[in-house]
């Protein structure tokens, strides 16, 4: 059910909105990407892109997560059972200070 | 990015001559085609990998290069070019209309446990920085590859 899939989703803590994406559209949507049918659109051809990198002699996608890093905010996404789940986090790294 | 549909399986070929080379492949080492500098074979022992492997990928290409501008002139008469020319017309017209429609390919699952994987640690700023100056020295690399042109790339093919 699309409630078990969001729940996970909603407890995590510094998120700022979350989707849920399937080969026919977005299944669930949420705060700041409620409804964003345009990131989904995107972030599912960057995805489409990256599981297809192979590194030498091996058959499966080399990672478990794509992060898509940008000032103040951090795309983290990953595909399970024909699904793409995006999570929108909170960027809190900053650069360190020299003191 | 494509991918052009070929099947080495194929050897049941009725007509034979489709799969005969048109323009018989000129021995590469007796006629290099002009212009050309190529890699001697005798490579000293002291050489790094990546000149090996750099040598290798010229060789490679330079082997499967066609030349069409050094190979012996065809002698086909002006009419067996045309039987032949409407013959692959005709095959290419079969076969384009029962090539398979490409279907968009299923994501491969990259976890059992995406919330898991979702709510782990971020990426440190520290890989984040260290990766956007390898891929900036990439494109800087890759964008300083240019062709260094010898001859004239368009030539006349020699039928009579």
């Amino acid at each position: 059910t699309t409630a078990a899939l969001t729940a996970g989703l909603e407890r995590i803590p510094d998120q700022l909105g979350y989707l849920v994406i399937s080969e026919d559209g977005v299944l669930a949507s949420a705060g700041e990407l409620e409804n964003d049918e345009h990131t989904a659109g995107v972030i599912m051809q960057m995805v489409r892109t990256a599981s297809r990198f192979r590194l030498p002699g091996s058959a499966e996608p080399p990672f478990k997560r794509m992060s898509v890093v940008l000032e103040d905010f951090v795309y983290t996404v990953t595909v399970s059972g024909q699904k793409v789940f995006v999570v929108k986090r909170q960027n809190n790294q900053q650069e360190p200070i020299n003191v | 990015m494509g991918c052009c549909y070929s099947s080495e399986n194929e050897t049941t070929e009725q007509d034979s001559d489709e799969s005969k080379p048109l323009i018989p492949p000129p021995n590469p080492v007796s006629k290099p085609p002009n212009g050309t500098d190529w890699i001697p074979t005798n490579v000293p022992s002291a050489r790094t990998d990546e000149q090996a492997l750099l040598t290798s990928i010229l060789t490679k290409t330079a082997q499967n290069i066609i030349d069409v501008s050094a190979a012996d002139s065809v002698m086909m008469e002006q009419h067996e070019y045309m039987d032949k020319a409407r013959q692959y017309s005709t095959k290419l017209a079969v076969l384009s209309n029962s090539l398979p429609q490409k279907k968009a390919l299923a994501l491969p699952s990259l976890t059992s446990q995406p919330h898991q994987v979702l709510a782990s640690d971020l990426v440190p700023y520290s890989d984040v920085q260290q990766v956007s100056k390898i891929a900036a020295y990439a494109y800087s690399a890759i964008s300083q590859i240019k062709v260094d042109a010898k001859e004239e790339l368009v030539v006349q093919f020699a039928i009579p």
